[in-house]
């Protein structure tokens, strides 16, 4: 598992430009798959033939990671930049960014900026660039950078990375893949794109596949960081069912199933209610005649900055329950 | 098409109202298109056969709605209280002439005299639900008779040339899209091609959606006026687009991130024509091509846009060498066709 | 208040009975947005009679359909919404108290020393927790009021507690209706209740009568928390046409200038709206014209706030009409209505169904 965490937090796979970790993930599925097309958007649809054809389990992890869209570039060489999905500014700057053809520079703030005057202006990239035209060579507006991939082991089995909002929920989908000895429904792998900007592309896959059932691997805040508050979910209290989101009020034929499912596989679970924040189970949820929708969240501390953390006992956790589902189905 | 462009922009037609610039657009597409048809929402979706079919679905987009104004309440004074229609700042409609309904009856949008004004009032704007419009009546039964709740209207038509070259009127976003589609329609095409005019973009794009449920195209051009941030005292990086530079091209905006490959190719055609582009340097607004990409089972989408100054006011200023590179572009790539793109 | 348009009948004392017994029944049944479930076997057992057949959509909608038998036929589409706002519990804390999150817009103000119902294995009651002032800090009572600094007190220990209820478990209003002076009633939930008593009337109306459409009826879930179960079973009933019902603030002396224009007493409010259809909108109100039903209108452009979004962009587009009923108090336990005017739009909707009578409306 901690394989497919470094390999996907390492590639290049902003809002909008998906294809690099697509084509990595769909070599770590393909063996397991019986087909897999690509949708207008760039969704990646694995699909796997379950024992009952009447019913589509449809479960989704977005690929899509925020970033930094180039609008202007200076006449000194500064480049000046917008936010892809919900950036905060803070938690990004001073960091190292990369560009998709490999440049390399630096994200930083307008030194004169009052810490209450910070906001998306007074962000740049400086990429040791002189002048205007020595940038242009490099890059040029509407490219896309993100945060360099950060992957360090700490304490308590305990791992941080950058982008683990969603690849942890691409890499927990896979693994499930992998893990699963039989298939209850057909079961539909959605590697979804643009989930960062309003779940976007799981919009088009859920309407192709229209499935019965779905559920969605995405991360939820921990509520056990130092300041956060009101948030029941612990690092490393168990895979994370979740009840609600801002995006949606998870079905509660799913919630009930995967609880079920939890305690039958003794698997440590906690409950979920997050007040802010959307996932791609909403989309899932409405698709034309609409379906049973849930998600399994991965408590996840610092998410939306380049050192998010997970208890790899929780990711465990979550791709166990993921694979009781796959298996056993909705009773 | 500037002549077209005038009758269009002169049109009442604001979001849920489309009657009027409906019927024209009709009448001016109707000896030239294979098939037309009206969905019952009102969405108009032309359909004109080329020398070849395509095996990517191809639509361009115009959107046929302005924004405007709705009656909401008559008062026993004969003034009349309103909502707008879409999005406008309330900053640009104080002390404008509007003109309202089938019948175009013309009001004021009250503006109080500075006179009459308290000191603690001065610069600052008036809510939308305290302004009212004035017809010209002096109690609620002879309003009554020429206005009822529910009324449309808009902003004055007001189409002229400006300065050397220049183009000002209400509502060229986005009766500038549909005439230049109308004008593309006039000729032979190379591949089958949809033609949308939707309604509603401007509350939500609600008639995009529709159209994309039902003809579930692959490629999507929308043809848009976008804001252009270049007046005195605005800094170069935050001009989103200029006037003079050309047709612009989106690779993302509010609601849309446009697919990357179709940016590149409508960048590689315009090259190659010798075609004046730029692209837009700011993210922000949005148009329907979001609908269409997020539609059904989803599409691929691009977005080529005039430069507009003051847009979403009685006055927008466009240059009249910016519209006709557009349709240079738009021409092009049609005739290039989607088949590698 | 002097009506528009005068009443054909005599005010029946019979129509008005029963649609006070309707709101009582309906507001009475727990649906709280997303848990829909709780309530769903009461309204199937209240309703299954007026319908053909019904079923149970998986986002919590309830779904009738009537068949007009005729070959050929149209869809008439009637929906109100049958999920109420509420709250989520998210914290059982020491002492017995609750910690909730709300769902769907709730004002804080009106909560503190409210009654609750919380909804886990077995039903309890409960308490908003209101500060004494000795406990509040300087200034504190002039702060706006934050649900996060609120609890529910259900006099239970922490370890009862949590037999009974779980993080997720729903929480209701508790109210009971009552009359007022006049046919104003005062009760909890009449967004949306009211609107299903005034469809289950139309029915009423419509019993035994030759339907020249087939009607289907969504008491859809999910509008409170963004129009979840309309935009769903929109999309299976997939139907030609539409009247969505839901309630309308009525003008109270501190409202804009323009809600005058809405009063209660003065009939349903047809809307204008790019939300709505307007042809179809102009024939609701000639029907209400030629049958001398009141009515009001509104204007509202950009957004109505109910369902008639989510069911005219359905599909292909599906041309929708939206009639509200006004009243007072919104998302309170003691929403305000008069029962003439849930009268008044029970006749404009059997009225609108039946006016279908020889061809289609041809509207866009």
């Amino acid at each position: 598992m901690h394989n497919l965490m470094k390999k996907f937090t390492s590639a290049f796979s902003v809002t909008g430009d998906e294809s690099e970790l697509r084509n990595i993930i769909q070599d770590e599925i393909a063996a397991f798959a019986d087909n897999i097309t690509v949708d207008p958007m760039g969704n990646l649809i694995v699909f796997k033939k379950g024992e009952n054809s009447d019913k589509k389990l449809m479960l989704a992890a977005h690929m899509d990671e925020i970033g930094f869209v180039v609008t202007y570039i200076e006449d000194s060489g500064i480049i000046r930049v917008s936010n892809v999905g919900g950036i905060h500014i803070v938690h990004s700057s001073f960091h190292t960014v990369r560009f998709k053809n490999g440049t390399t520079g630096v994200l930083c703030i307008d030194s004169d900026t009052k810490p209450e005057d910070i906001k998306m202006g007074k962000l740049f990239i400086d990429i040791g660039a002189k002048t205007k035209k020595e940038a242009e060579k490099k890059v040029k507006i509407g490219d896309i950078c993100a945060v360099t991939p950060v992957f360090q082991k700490l304490l308590n089995n305990r791992y941080v990375a950058k982008a683990l909002d969603d690849r942890i929920g691409c890499a927990i989908l896979v693994d499930a893949a992998r893990n699963s000895k039989k298939f209850a429904y057909d079961t539909y792998y959605v590697f979804t794109v643009q989930e960062e900007v309003g779940c976007r592309g799981s919009k088009t896959a859920a309407f192709t596949i229209m499935p019965d059932y779905a559920v969605a691997l995405d991360v939820t805040t921990a509520g056990d960081a130092p300041g956060e508050k009101n948030l029941p979910v612990k690092l490393g209290g168990g895979a994370a069912i979740k009840i609600k989101d801002n995006s949606v009020i998870c079905s509660k034929v799913i919630v009930d199933a995967l609880t079920t499912l939890a305690e039958k596989n003794k698997i440590e679970y906690q409950y979920e209610v997050l007040l802010m924040g959307g996932t791609d189970t909403s989309s899932m949820q409405l698709a034309g005649a609409g379906c049973a929708a849930g998600c399994i969240s991965i408590p996840t501390r610092y998410i939306h900055s380049p050192v998010e953390m997970v208890d790899m006992a929780d990711v465990k956790g979550c791709s166990a329950l993921l694979t009781a589902l796959i298996e056993d189905g909705i009773k | 098409m500037l002549d077209r462009l005038k009758n269009y922009c002169n049109c009442i037609s604001p979001s849920g109202c489309e009657d009027e610039i409906r019927e024209l657009i009709i009448n001016d597409i109707k000896d030239y298109t294979t098939s037309y048809e009206v969905d019952r929402m009102g969405n108009l979706i032309a359909f004109k056969k080329g020398k070849k079919t395509p095996t990517k679905k191809i639509l361009l987009s115009a959107h046929m709605d302005e924004i405007g104004f709705m009656m909401k309440y008559i008062s026993d004074e004969g003034y009349i209280y309103f909502d707008i229609i879409g999005g406008i700042d309330p900053r640009v409609i104080g002390g404008r002439r509007i003109s309202i309904g089938k019948n175009k009856t013309t009001g004021i949008i009250a503006s109080k005299a500075i006179h009459l004004q308290k000191a603690n009032e001065k610069g600052i704007c008036v809510p939308i639900e305290e302004m009212y419009i004035d017809i010209g009546c002096t109690d609620r039964i002879s309003c009554e008779k020429v206005i009822s709740v529910g009324d449309y209207a808009t902003f004055q038509p007001n189409f002229e040339a400006l300065g050397d070259n220049f183009i000002k009127s209400k509502a060229l976003d986005d009766r500038f899209g549909c005439a230049l589609l109308v004008e593309i329609m006039q000729k032979e095409l190379e591949y089958d091609t949809y033609f949308a005019f939707p309604i509603c973009e401007e509350v939500g794009t609600d008639g995009a959606k529709e159209i994309a449920y039902n003809f579930r195209p692959d490629i999507v051009i929308v043809i848009e006026a976008t804001t252009a941030g270049d007046i005195v005292d605005a800094p170069k990086a935050r001009h989103a687009c200029d006037l003079r530079s050309g047709a612009v091209i989106s690779h993302m905006d509010g609601g849309t991130i446009y697919d990357k490959q179709l940016v590149e190719f409508v960048k590689k055609t315009a090259e190659e024509n010798k075609i004046k582009y730029q692209i837009k340097n700011v993210i922000a607004g949005g148009n329907e091509a979001s609908a269409y990409q997020k539609g059904a089972s989803g599409a691929r989408v691009i977005a080529i846009s005039a430069p507009t100054r003051y847009i979403h006011s009685a006055s927008n200023v466009v240059y009249n060498d910016d519209l006709f590179e557009i349709k240079e572009l738009v021409s092009a790539l049609l005739e290039r066709g989607f088949e590698n793109a | 208040m002097k009506r528009k348009y005068p009443r054909n009948y005599e005010r029946n004392e019979k129509y008005l009975e029963r649609l006070y017994e309707l709101a009582c029944k309906l507001t009475s049944i727990p649906a709280v947005s997303g848990r829909e479930d709780m309530g769903m076997q009461q309204l199937a057992e209240l309703c299954a009679g007026y319908f053909d057949n019904y079923e149970i959509t998986p986002v919590g909608s309830f779904i009738g359909r009537i068949n007009c038998g005729k070959e050929g036929a149209k869809t008439l589409l009637l929906d109100a919404h049958f999920d109420e706002i509420g709250f989520m519990v998210t914290e059982i804390c020491d002492g017995g108290f609750l910690k909730v999150v709300n769902v769907g817009g709730i004002d804080p103000r009106i909560l503190s020393a409210s009654e609750v119902l919380i909804h886990g294995k077995i039903t309890i009651q409960g308490i908003f927790t209101s500060k004494p002032p000795h406990l509040q800090e300087e200034g504190e009572s002039s702060k706006p009021m934050k649900l996060e600094n609120l609890a529910i007190d259900t006099c239970y220990t922490k370890q009862q507690l949590e037999e009974i209820v779980k993080i997720g478990t729903p929480v209701s209003f508790r109210s009971t209706v009552e009359r007022l002076q006049g046919d104003y009633i005062v009760g909890k939930s009449f967004d949306d209740r009211i609107c299903i008593s005034a469809i289950l009337r139309a029915l009423e109306l419509l019993k035994g009568k030759d339907l020249p459409v087939n009607i289907a009826v969504q008491f859809s879930g999910g509008e409170e928390i963004g129009y979840k179960g309309a935009t769903t079973s929109s999309y299976r009933i997939a139907p030609d046409y539409a009247v969505v019902l839901d309630v309308t603030n009525a003008y109270v002396p501190e409202a804009p200038i323009y809600r005058k224009g809405i009063k209660t007493g003065g009939g349903g409010s047809i809307s204008y709206s790019a939300q709505t259809n307007r042809p179809l909108t102009e024939k609701a109100v000639a029907i209400a014209k030629e049958n001398n039903i009141p009515y009001q209108l509104f204007a509202e452009p950009n957004k109505t706030g109910t369902n008639s979004n989510a069911v005219q962009t359905s599909r292909g587009g599906i041309p929708t009409v939206l009639i509200s009923i006004p009243l007072k108090n919104m998302h309170t336990a003691n929403e305000i209505v008069t029962l003439s005017d849930v009268l008044e739009v029970s006749r404009l909707v059997s009225e609108f169904a039946l006016s279908f009578q020889g061809g289609e409306i041809n509207v866009g």
